[in-house]
């Protein structure tokens, strides 16, 4: 643990740019048809519910990293293996998250450039800030947040004057009915990306107001579901279902669609540089997020001594964690939510909950008698 | 001591000198001038069976640039390549042309009315969809009655690259004469093998001497020698060209299509007379309402359009509302007459070219879903009720014609 500490609005801007991280550019919720806007509307809700499970553990401890207390929770060494297996998980989402924008970046822009190069360097970046601290790390999504909205606003504002916007693409709405929407939105949406928040309970502890917790979560869970699902919308207005279902990368299909005057076009840059942004932080939260518990699981003195190891882990893993962008998909689309995101950010924080309840029921009765 | 220095010094310049490998920038860095520009691309039938003969219009950047006319080469280069895919002969091309090809400027896709005849010949566009450098919002053209190297070939005399002359021709005949369909390569990919639309494509035929295509000469002179011209829009059954549909007809597909964006029609003066006036339209609007009466499709088309007197080669009273009210009428059935003509066009080869299909997947997706998979054979049998309405706003600078009847 590092003596640090990030306020409530730097919290709200590293949770706002975590959700929007890679889910604003990826493909994803495009199995509820026509209807993935109302999907991932479901889905912010679902991962709200989440919330409310997380919680109640967190305000039993609120100056523990999820490690530590896990361990208080199930026992010492099953809550140590718990810790260790979210230690993995996070670096391996992290992982994911790398290959998300390396494998954008190679498809699109740099054609030519080995992943790895890539990889390696945008790792290294995550590290060096990591190796800075938390504090470091809060006060770049702080201004970062401006450059974020400011290029929403413009990519935005480029894709509505545009006219590409047909209503018909929507339409008609719920047509193969709830049944698509809510398997989509349960569980995949709610998990990814906001069951993947869960990710912020072993930063908790930096937070300088605790009490602010509840109101910086839900607030950031929500402003970045609102902007995920209108980002859905307009991708549907703009490419349509077919087109919609056959990318790779949505939202750089609608921005490159743009084209006024035959003057204003090819504005890819935006969607790759707000891809680079909220994965750079998206990334380095799940990296910093498993760099703590390793310190905190193995005693080790302070976190920067790991900082690079785990780094070079996290780039050879974003390399070998698919030999092709079609298995990183049907990966993250399937075995990735089955047994990484259900497991970690459902099941084991809902056992969570229900054993800290019986702890502390068991506990009021012992100190009744 | 000063050894020390001096190895130091050298370590540093080591270090230094290594660093600045990394600040090179990116690794797909490409001098402007190891690219050769493609403007526009042509695809024709090959002698060999599942093969394509793919034409590249490439810039000649050398006469371009230099402004004085003394220069022989000329402006535009084309050369040729057979391959089964596209991305073949696009590599195969390098040992034709010493620079790499480059495809962020492409204007303009010819593609010769043979092969989209035997249909298939739309599945071209993939590599320009799937590639990082392709753009897929330019037009697409059918070679009419000649080979599409040939148009991709012609030399022009007022743009200097005949790829940006066809592009802008069929862009301003859009919008001034609405006989042309813009299709750009995006629509295509969407609609070819959707069932609830078929796709349209403006035709380009020859003009002049086709032996002249390509030569300096045949701009060397007032009257240009071997040229383009567009020339009806192709309807297609799926992604199988089927029937072009010409003049009034085209024009009927354009305003059934919602395309219309300017365009000049000619109306009788009056029923007994041979003298014509032109009412310019600048503005129509189609909208498109299916509804199903007894399993059988009911479209109501409602084509509203704006326009003015342009032009009244004859004696009559303009100043009259009566008149403009009849004059608009008349307007209006042309209008609806032209598009039925399209609409039997269309229902006669099984061209759903106004997107009833579309329509009905909007109105009635239960329907639709039963529908879907054999749409051709009941779009022929839909009934389709056309109402248009033309507004004539003003008749110009002047009321009444020159034209007078003598008293």
């Amino acid at each position: 643990m590092e003596k640090a500490k990030i306020s409530a609005i730097q919290l709200f801007a590293l949770m706002f740019i975590f959700d929007l991280g890679t889910a604003l550019i990826v493909s994803y919720g495009v199995t509820a048809g026509k209807d993935d806007w109302l999907s991932i509307l479901l889905g912010m809700s679902g991962g709200i519910i989440l919330f409310f499970i997380y919680y109640p553990v967190y305000r039993k401890y609120p100056d523990l990293p999820l490690t530590s207390y896990i361990g208080e929770i199930f026992g010492k060494y099953i809550g140590w293996i718990f810790g260790f297996l979210y230690c993995i998980s996070f670096l391996y989402i992290a992982a994911r998250n790398v290959r998300d924008f390396g494998d954008l970046l190679s498809s699109s822009t740099l054609t030519e450039t080995p992943l790895l190069v890539i990889h390696t360097s945008f790792v290294l970046v995550i590290c060096y800030v990591l190796y800075q601290g938390i504090e470091v790390l809060g006060r770049t999504a702080e201004i970062f947040l401006f450059v974020l909205i400011l290029l929403g606003i413009i990519g935005n504002f480029f894709v509505l004057v545009s006219g590409d916007i047909t209503f018909q693409q929507i339409r008609p709405p719920l047509e193969h009915g709830w049944g698509p929407i809510i398997t989509t939105a349960f569980p995949t949406i709610t998990t990814f990306p906001f069951g993947e928040m869960f990710a912020f309970m072993m930063l908790m502890p930096y937070l300088n107001k605790t009490k602010l917790v509840k109101k910086t979560w839900l607030s950031a869970l929500i402003c970045s579901g609102l902007i995920l699902s209108w980002t859905a919308f307009l991708n549907m207005t703009v490419l349509g279902l077919d087109v919609m279902e056959r990318s790779t990368f949505p939202t750089l299909a609608t921005i490159g669609k743009v084209s006024l005057f035959d003057f204003i076009e090819r504005l890819d840059a935006i969607v790759v540089l707000t891809l680079l942004l909220t994965v750079f932080f998206k990334a380095a939260i799940f990296l910093y997020s498993a760099v703590i518990g390793i310190v905190d699981l193995f005693k080790l003195k302070n976190h920067q001594q790991i900082i690079l190891p785990v780094g070079i882990i996290l780039i050879f893993t974003s390399m070998t964690i698919a030999s092709s962008f079609s298995e990183h998909l049907e990966e993250g689309f399937d075995a990735s939510i089955k047994f990484v995101h259900i497991p970690f950010f459902i099941i084991i924080p809902f056992l969570m909950l229900v054993i800290s309840f019986i702890r502390n029921y068991i506990k009021k009765r012992s100190n009744a008698k | 001591m000063n050894k020390l220095i001096t190895y130091s010094k050298k370590g540093l310049i080591g270090i230094w000198i290594s660093l600045l490998s990394l600040t090179t920038g990116c690794w797909d860095y490409q001098e402007l001038n190891d690219y050769g520009f493609v403007m526009a691309v042509g695809i024709d039938k090959s002698h060999k069976k599942g093969e394509y003969l793919y034409t590249f219009q490439l810039v000649n950047p050398g006469v371009i640039t230099r402004n004085a006319s003394g220069s022989h080469a000329t402006p535009i280069a084309t050369y040729s390549q057979t391959g089964r895919t596209k991305l073949e002969a696009i590599r195969k091309m390098s040992q034709q042309v010493s620079r790499r090809l480059f495809f962020s400027h492409l204007q303009v896709f010819v593609i010769s009315e043979e092969i989209l005849r035997e249909g298939a010949a739309l599945k071209v566009f993939d590599v320009t969809d799937r590639d990082p450098q392709g753009r897929i919002n330019f037009p697409v053209l059918a070679a009419r009655n000649t080979q599409a190297y040939k148009i991709i070939s012609a030399l022009t005399p007022i743009d200097d690259i005949s790829a940006n002359e066809l592009k802008n021709k069929i862009e301003t005949s859009k919008d001034v004469w609405g006989e042309n369909r813009v299709t750009l390569i995006e629509e295509v990919i969407e609609n070819v093998l959707a069932s609830g639309r078929d796709i349209a494509i403006s035709g380009v035929e020859l003009t002049g001497d086709s032996k002249q295509i390509g030569k300096a000469e045949s701009i060397l002179q007032t009257r240009a020698k071997g040229q383009t011209k567009l020339k009806g829009i192709a309807l297609f059954n799926m992604q199988n060209l089927v029937q072009w549909a010409d003049d009034e007809t085209a024009r009927g597909i354009m305003f059934g299509s919602n395309k219309i964006r300017g365009a000049a029609l000619n109306i009788n003066c009056s029923k007994n007379n041979n003298h014509h006036l032109t009412v310019i339209v600048n503005y129509s609007k189609t909208k498109i309402k299916a509804k199903i009466t007894k399993n059988r499709p009911t479209i109501d088309m409602n084509i509203a359009a704006e326009g003015r007197i342009g032009e009244a080669e004859c004696p009559i009273d303009l100043e009259n509302p009566d008149v403009i009210h009849e004059l608009e009428q008349r307007t209006s059935t042309e209008i609806k007459k032209e598009v039925e003509l399209a609409l039997a066009m269309g229902k006669k080869n099984q061209s759903d070219v106004f997107g009833f299909g579309d329509a009905i997947h909007q109105a009635d997706p239960k329907t639709w879903t039963k529908w879907k998979t054999n749409w051709k054979k009941y779009y022929p049998k839909s009934q389709v009720n056309i109402h248009a309405r033309i507004f004539i706003r003003t008749t110009g600078l002047r009321t009444n014609p020159y034209m007078k009847e003598r008293d």
